[in-house]
């Protein structure tokens, strides 16, 4: 059984699960891998069959399950993951003397790998992730690329460099003729631009705005249509500054879901960094998290080891630090810090969360929010 | 139809994206529009003949407000386009593109700004169809020979019947000696109140060597005062010399106004003749250098008049002035004559001498009527440079002394006689023929018909496009802050430039600053240049994109200066070079090129442009 023919497989079961959301966005993924123009139409007309009777699940599945029938059918090539698309190594920005400086960062990243990179305000995010995209210079270090086609020239290369701001530039003109003119700029033959372009609205769940003026969207779907635009231009690596700003926490999910599958494709993977606040999201979908403060590079695969694997736990409370104290006699509490919202708990490492919750609940106290955070990128932000 | 429109868009953002983003084929189509607009606007412009009689129309675009109307259409077509191209593009969002797709892209800029601002030519090629189609060669040629024909009887104009326009078909080629004091009394003179004919045969003496002034110096070895007249030729110029008199005593009837002296031509119908038909000068009076080199045509009027006069028939001359009544209807000449009333006029068969005269404009009521006077202008239109003379008065030990001949010892008579002047103004009618207005009108039908308004409007249109082009192109590659900074940045650069002569001036450089500032923008030019190309990473982007668009936006005024600068030293070397006695002859670059220079500098800006889109690219990938 291929790759591919295992995510039909999986689309499969959604459907049979009658999770029908889910299941449909993992079927347009299966399709978008097939490159095939017929499947395209057909996906999209489903989507358009969708969208105009969203009641009929039934009838939904059923279509769905022909449709991956054949998607099933066509061979996709799998892509061979091979070396890093990205290489930095020891990459340092300072501004002027005793000024900001971000670095030394070394990492690297290959097709399929999400990364996500957190940290403070003002910590450094978009300056790496522009500097990776070559979009600002750099100090010291070196930064190396490989893509499927050597870039001819220093503007090749950054067209092949995708970053996508926090703030997009305002779109003119009509949506769809904005992602069309993507596609034939790259080059995609005309009979194709259309269905290509289609087949990415749907995906991206944007069917039903895609007639309307860019200032009549909200600022989450303007991300999503700036996400569109960029995967038209089948990016090997994408630099995403802050995309769940601005988004609720449902929306934050759903995106970070696409973005993942998205670049887990099996014939055309992405290699995604994407910096954020939403912490918990993030780790959620990501490969690695690396954490900026003041510019200094940490990632969450230091996390074992520089603590001697304390049991950690963040513990939001209306109690007092006496009740929480005597709640924990019986463990070997290290240290309990009050940041001014939340307790941290270090416990030795023999200590178990399980153990920890029951205590708090036989104590009875009032806990709010409760998370073992040990590993976590989260403890350098509470620390 | 909206359908297909949407259609074609369509297919142009598949298959063209920088022709649909350039909105090229909407703009053209625009364009085209508004340019048979153009066209059928100058075809009517000058339907009515009347227009067609003030001094020049070449100029009426723009004296009638007409490039108003072109600059407001101009400007909202272009702030219109501009509009709809900004809305997309490729380059800054850093889609693939190619050298050529970029060029294509300015090229694209050029042709649309070129389109929507060149409606004069449509103007102008509507306005000369309709000159060609409503007065035709053949037509215009016809009239001409009418008109010239007619003009011996037109009687506005003493100085036209005096014996001096006289044209002997027995003796060609004689000269009528009219200044007083050169007059030989011992031989046969004729004398009209205040004025002398004598008539001299002629030999010629042809000078080939220019002097140092460029001009062909008067033969030493003839005497000044044999001196009749000269005529210039390309290479060479002829002196005429009286030779000896000639008594034509049996050929004159009359010495007073007669139309048989009329020998002058009223337009000739001669589209070669192109010096005729510059600016300024067919308005005028034929000066005596044409009088001279049109010798055969005025030969020709004098003989057809005579010849018309002979025939002693009035219903013959009441014809031709019928003609002539009818053409000057059609092209609109405002007179209040009737061929009968003026054939009687003309007609006085013993010696058809001039008894009645025409007035050239219509006079209002208690108006006195001057004959000097233009009837476009109500100004002088020229001044009658025949003044009688009265020998030459000198001042000797305070009083005014007449040492030479007084027309009284030709005309002892003269006190009882009426003077011409008189007599016109004794004899004037109250008929009248704008007839300026006609040789305007001939002149303007003319120039319409011959001016190549093309080549010489084509060079400002084309450069304001390229201009325009270039400056659109830095902002669409670079960005607003940068063109602005551009901007600023140039404007100092010309302060400081000028400040640098100065001082360079008042520190001892006097006469040499044409080359001084010339090699100092040369140099400053050469940096700006050479900075985007061999040391763009030196410097930040933002500055780099200052050096790139003034690059873009000036490299065509340095190939000017290059150009500027060798002509210098061209002009230097001449004056080194030349003796100096003879003429400084030497051709510069500029000179030789002419109008050619500005194709040329345009097509090295276009090649320019095309080499530089690999600087943009480059620029354009650099971090900040």
């Amino acid at each position: 059984m291929t790759k591919h023919q295992q995510r039909v497989a999986e689309v499969y079961h959604f459907f049979d699960n009658k999770d029908t959301v889910l299941g449909f966005r993992k079927l347009l993924d299966s399709a978008m891998d097939t490159q095939d123009m017929e499947i395209y139409r057909q996906a999209v007309e489903l989507t358009d069959w969708k969208e105009q009777f969203p009641e009929s699940t039934e009838e939904l599945i059923e279509k769905s399950k022909t449709l991956l029938q054949k998607i099933g059918k066509i061979p996709v090539k799998e892509y061979a993951l091979g070396q890093p698309v990205l290489r930095a190594g020891n990459i340092i920005k300072s501004y002027g003397r005793n000024r900001f400086s971000l670095g030394p960062v070394s990492m690297k990243i290959c097709k399929g790998q999400v990364y996500g990179l957190v940290g403070e305000n003002g910590n450094g995010k978009t300056t790496l992730l522009r500097i990776l995209a070559k979009e600002i210079s750099y100090s010291t270090g070196e930064l190396h690329y490989s893509f499927n086609e050597d870039p001819q020239d220093e503007y090749d290369l950054r067209t092949k460099l995708v970053y996508i701001p926090q703030r997009t530039a305002k779109w003119y003109g009509s949506l769809k003729d904005n992602l069309k003119f993507v596609l034939s700029n790259y080059g995609i033959n005309p009979e194709e631009n259309e269905t290509r372009t289609l087949m990415m609205i749907a995906r991206l769940g944007l069917w039903n705005y895609r007639h309307l003026k860019w200032n009549e969207l909200s600022s989450g779907y303007k991300m999503r249509f700036e996400l569109a635009r960029t995967l038209l231009r089948k990016p090997e690596i994408l630099l995403l500054d802050e995309p769940l700003a601005n988004l609720d926490v449902v929306a934050q999910q759903v995106i970070l879901e696409d973005l993942k599958s998205i670049a887990n494709s099996v014939n055309h993977p992405i290699a995604l960094i994407l910096s954020s606040q939403q912490l918990y999201e993030v780790e959620k979908v990501s490969d690695k998290v690396i954490f900026l403060k003041n510019g200094q590079y940490k990632d969450n695969s230091e996390l074992k080891g520089d603590t001697g694997n304390q049991l950690i736990i963040e513990i939001d409370s209306v109690g007092s630090r006496k009740e929480l104290l005597e709640a924990f006699k019986d463990f070997n509490l290290e240290k309990l810090n009050f940041n001014g919202g939340v307790y941290v708990a270090y416990f030795s490492p023999e200590t178990s969360f399980s153990d920890v919750m029951a205590a708090l609940g036989k104590a009875g106290t009032d806990i709010v929010y409760l998370r073992n955070i040990s590993s976590s990128t989260r403890r350098f932000f509470v620390n | 139809m909206q359908k297909k429109i949407k259609d074609f868009n369509r297919y142009l953002l598949e298959k063209h994206p920088t022709v649909w983003n350039t909105k090229i084929v909407w703009m053209l189509l625009a364009g085209l529009i508004i340019h048979i607009i153009f066209f059928f606007i100058g075809y009517i412009s000058h339907a009515d003949p009347k227009s067609l009689h003030k001094f020049d129309v070449r100029d009426d675009y723009f004296a009638d407000g007409m490039i108003f109307i072109h600059l407001i259409i101009s400007i909202l077509m272009i702030v219109g386009w501009l509009i709809l191209m900004f809305k997309n593009n490729a380059f800054k969002n850093f889609y693939p593109v190619t050298k050529w797709k970029m060029f294509s892209q300015f090229l694209q800029y050029f042709v649309i700004i070129f389109t929507c601002t060149s409606f004069f030519f449509s103007y102008m090629t509507g306005f000369r169809l309709f000159v060609k189609n409503t007065y035709p060669d053949d037509r215009m040629s016809e009239s001409i020979a009418v008109i010239n024909k007619t003009y011996p009887f037109f009687s506005q104009d003493i100085e036209h019947y005096t014996l001096d326009n006289k044209i002997f078909p027995q003796y060609p080629g004689l000269f009528c000696e009219t200044g007083i004091e050169k007059i030989d009394r011992n031989k046969k003179y004729f004398v009209y109140y205040d004025r002398v004919y004598q008539y001299y045969t002629l030999y010629s003496k042809t000078v080939y060597e220019k002097d140092n002034s460029g001009g062909y110096p008067f033969p030493g070895t003839e005497p000044e005062a044999r001196f009749a007249y000269s005529e210039k030729h390309a290479d060479s110029e002829t002196y005429y010399f009286k030779k000896e008199v000639v008594d034509l005593s049996p050929y004159i009837k009359t010495t007073g106004l007669t139309f048989y002296n009329f020998s002058n031509i009223f337009y000739r119908n001669n589209l070669e003749e192109k010096t005729f038909l510059q600016r300024e000068y067919y308005n005028d009076q034929f000066t005596d250098y044409d009088k001279n080199s049109y010798r055969k045509e005025r030969a020709e009027i004098s003989r057809l008049t005579a010849q018309l006069l002979d025939k002693r028939n009035p219903a013959e001359i009441e014809k031709l002035m019928k003609s002539f009544l009818k053409i000057s209807r059609d092209f609109g000449i405002s007179n209040n004559l009737e061929a009968g009333n003026w054939a009687k006029m003309v007609y006085h068969p013993e010696d058809f001498e001039v008894r009645y005269f025409i007035k050239k404009y219509k006079t209002n009521p208690g108006e006195q009527y001057d004959p000097n006077k233009s009837s476009q202008y109500g100004e002088y239109g020229y001044v009658d440079t025949t003044v009688p003379t009265d020998s030459a008065a000198n001042v000797v030990n305070g009083e005014i002394v007449n040492d030479s001949v007084q027309i009284k010892d030709f005309n002892p008579e003269i006190s009882s006689q009426l003077s011409p002047q008189d007599y016109f103004m004794k004899n004037i009618t109250g008929y009248y023929y704008h007839t300026d207005d006609l040789r305007n009108f001939l002149g303007n039908v003319d120039v319409i018909k011959s001016t190549d308004f093309f080549s010489e409007n084509i060079h400002i249109y084309l450069w304001i496009a390229f201009f325009l082009a270039t400056v659109i192109f830095s902002f669409r590659v670079t960005d607003l802050k940068s063109l602005l900074f551009s901007m600023i940045s140039a404007g100092i650069l010309s302060l400081v430039i000028v400040l640098i002569t100065v001082l360079y001036s008042i520190s001892g450089g006097r006469g040499s600053e044409e080359f001084f500032i010339s090699y100092l923008v040369f140099g400053i030019g050469l940096f700006i240049l050479a900075v985007p190309v061999l040391m763009m990473g030196k410097f930040r982007k933002l500055v780099s994109s200052i050096f790139i668009t003034v690059s873009m936006n000036g490299f065509v005024l340095f190939v000017l200066l290059l150009f500027f600068i060798v002509s210098l030293h061209q002009e230097r070397a001449c004056n080194h070079l030349i003796s100096p006695l003879r003429y400084n002859t030497c051709k510069t670059v500029i000179e030789t090129l002419g109008f050619s220079l500005s194709y040329l500098i345009l097509m090295i800006g276009f090649v320019f442009m095309y080499f530089y889109t690999a600087v943009l690219k480059k620029w354009k990938a650099m971090p900040e």
